[in-house]
């Protein structure tokens, strides 16, 4: 019989002494941008959001998060409202670029607690020391392609594709009690 | 695990991170139509598979997304240098000099 992965439910998945794991309703949209570096400042200007210019940052936005993950590429989740205002702005810019909706294509998890930068760094190659709050990548977690944001200390973002989702989350919650039974054992 | 050296991002990342992507430097006849087919064989099938020191393309696929250049030992797995796609191929000799 093939062991399918429950599909995932909003709410907490794992909650227990020093590590939680979130699945977060959908209440923001998310944006995919691509514009050449040369006219970011333009369209930055003109759809009135801070567009980092280093990969790997995060900027400061109320009602939403934007990332830099590449030299012509950012990803925003923003408020329904604020999202819509940006696209209506952003029909009117003087400068080429693409401005798409994806809202649909990935599933947020949060990982909180102050082991959840040791339940990351079982799948995640990166080094999560120098992974400090105010960043984001796209990344791997278990071989899956995520985006990885730091929120604050003890705080990270997973943004994973909607159908990898049940597989990345069912590997977390493995390692996260694997993390507990070892630390049950050490007392 | 390997790290290397993205020329976007400008840090050094995991392997994991990164594909191979061929043969750098192989440059697309401007007018196809013009070119001879052993000429045109080459471009598409002929590489230099050589053993030591080649020009290769990695894509930072799961990170950036950018395509770039890196000369790399194919003995050793050791990366000399990694650099912007469209910049000239550096010097070889000069590399391996400052690799000692
Ligand atoms: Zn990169």
């Amino acid at each position: 019989m093939p062991i399918l992965p429950d599909p995932l439910q909003t709410g907490k998945l794992i909650e227990q002494d020093a590590l939680a794991i979130e699945v977060l309703p959908e209440l923001q949209s998310r944006l995919s941008l691509r514009v050449a570096g040369g006219d970011r400042e333009t369209l930055a200007a003109e759809i009135d959001i801070p567009l980092p210019d280093q990969i790997g940052l995060q900027a400061p936005l109320d009602g939403g998060a934007i990332a830099c993950l590449g030299p012509d590429e950012w990803m925003m989740t923003l408020t329904r409202d604020l999202a819509a205002l940006v696209q209506t702005r952003a029909g009117t810019a003087s400068v080429p670029h693409a401005l798409v909706d994806i809202s649909s294509r990935e599933l947020t998890l949060v990982i909180s607690g102050s082991d959840a930068k040791e339940l990351l760094s079982v799948g995640c190659p990166r080094d999560l020391r120098s992974f400090t709050p105010g960043k984001a990548c796209r990344t791997l977690c278990f071989d899956v392609p995520v985006i990885l944001w730091c929120e604050a200390k003890d705080r990270y973002r997973l943004d994973v594709w909607r159908s990898f989702a049940p597989h990345l989350a069912s590997l977390l919650q493995q390692s996260a009690r694997a993390i507990k039974a070892e630390k049950d054992l050490s007392v | 695990m390997l790290h290397i050296h993205c020329p976007y991002c400008n840090e050094t990342l995991p392997e994991a991170e990164f594909a191979h992507a061929g043969e750098a430097h192989v440059a697309r006849p401007e007018t196809p139509s013009e070119v001879s087919d052993e000429a045109w064989r080459d471009f598409l099938f002929i590489r230099e598979n050589v053993r030591g020191l080649t020009y290769e393309r990695w894509r930072h696929i799961h990170g950036c997304g950018r395509f770039f250049n890196a000369v790399r030992h194919t003995v050793t797995d050791r990366f000399l240098t990694t650099y912007k796609a469209g910049e000239p191929r550096p010097d070889l000799d000069k590399l391996q000099e400052a690799d000692q």
